[in-house]
């Protein structure tokens, strides 16, 4: 024998007997189009604002600016070509033929 | 009769495909053609899972808006309106996170002095669709339905409220019937658990 309870707990379970399907808002499709409108309203203000002569110079001026800048501070063939210097020269004979094994460097060592 | 019934799915079929092409083409007597043959369809399901039809018509404009930018990469590998299902579940179930988010938010605020306006629980919640006489139950039920985790919620709306079957549950949630089956045994046990301690306290 169930409690009252238990029933009571049956009987919400099976509330959504018959249940009808909601309907929506008619003017639903108006509204989505309204919002759709909207975002590529928004879209559309900032590619204006990004292409607008003033921005649009700007930044390229912008750019333009700071690679000449790193060009001009940090120029990458001066390093590359970097002229060989007289130390080392002096050094370059002695460090040409490096082939020790561990056993001679122990060797001379001692 | 058999030979007509697969004649008419073949046409719906058909149209289906016919509206896809002509959606991908950004045809807007199509997009009304979508939007005026699922709205109830989306509004219902995203109604039983926000339980509040302001919220619900929100998400149902969303759901459309996500549709409209999509559309294109939509591969035709399911039905429409399963895709539509998906779209809706998801969007319904961020709008919940997103609410329970604002929700914690106000109370700890209001917790340091910063807002301290009451947080308001929503009344309770009464599907339009309901019966009359079901009425009192069917709120106790949805308020029960609330607590249920997302998973189980998801299975238990659509079988339950926009009474579809499990295999289109499955498609729709991405997972197998026999795990459809065991997600709504376990809602109807945590729903049945709940509303026993409910009816105890208030009998």
């Amino acid at each position: 024998m169930k409690n009252e309870w238990e029933n009571k707990a049956e009987e919400a379970m099976n509330s959504l007997d018959g249940l009808q399907r909601a309907t929506a808002n008619p003017y639903l499709f108006t509204r989505v189009m309204a919002r759709i409108e909207e975002q590529q309203n928004k879209w559309a203000v900032l590619a204006n604002f990004i292409s607008r002569p003033v921005i649009a110079l700007s930044v390229t001026v912008f750019f333009v600016a700071i690679n000449t800048w790193m060009i001009v501070k940090h120029p990458i063939n001066s390093q590359l070509a970097k002229p060989v210097t007289e130390v080392e020269q002096s050094l370059e004979p002695e460090y040409a033929n490096v082939n020790y094994s561990l056993a001679e460097v122990n060797s001379s060592e001692k | 009769m058999r030979y007509s019934t697969l004649a008419a799915k073949t046409a719906t079929h058909l149209n289906e495909q016919e509206l896809i092409e002509q959606l991908k083409r950004g045809d807007e007597a199509a997009f009304k053609k979508l939007v005026t043959s699922w709205q109830d369809m989306v509004y219902n399901t995203s109604l039983g899972i926000v339980q509040s039809e302001t919220d619900a018509e929100d998400v149902a404009q969303e759901v459309f808006v996500k549709a409209f930018e999509s559309i294109k990469g939509f591969k035709g590998e399911s039905k429409l309106s399963t895709w539509l299902y998906r779209i809706t579940v998801t969007k319904s179930l961020d709008y919940l996170r997103s609410r329970k988010r604002k929700k914690r938010f106000a109370f700890v605020s209001s917790i340091f002095g910063e807002n301290n306006n009451l947080i308001v629980n929503p009344p309770d919640f009464n599907h339009p669709g309901v019966l009359s006489e079901n009425r009192q139950q069917s709120a106790v039920l949805f308020k029960a339905m609330d607590n249920l985790p997302e998973q189980q919620k998801t299975a238990f709306v659509l079988t339950r409220i926009e009474g579809l079957g499990h295999k289109e549950v499955s498609e729709i949630m991405g997972t197998t019937v026999p795990a459809v089956e065991s997600l709504l045994q376990r809602a109807k046990m945590n729903l049945k658990k709940q509303l026993e301690n409910y009816y105890r306290q208030h009998l």
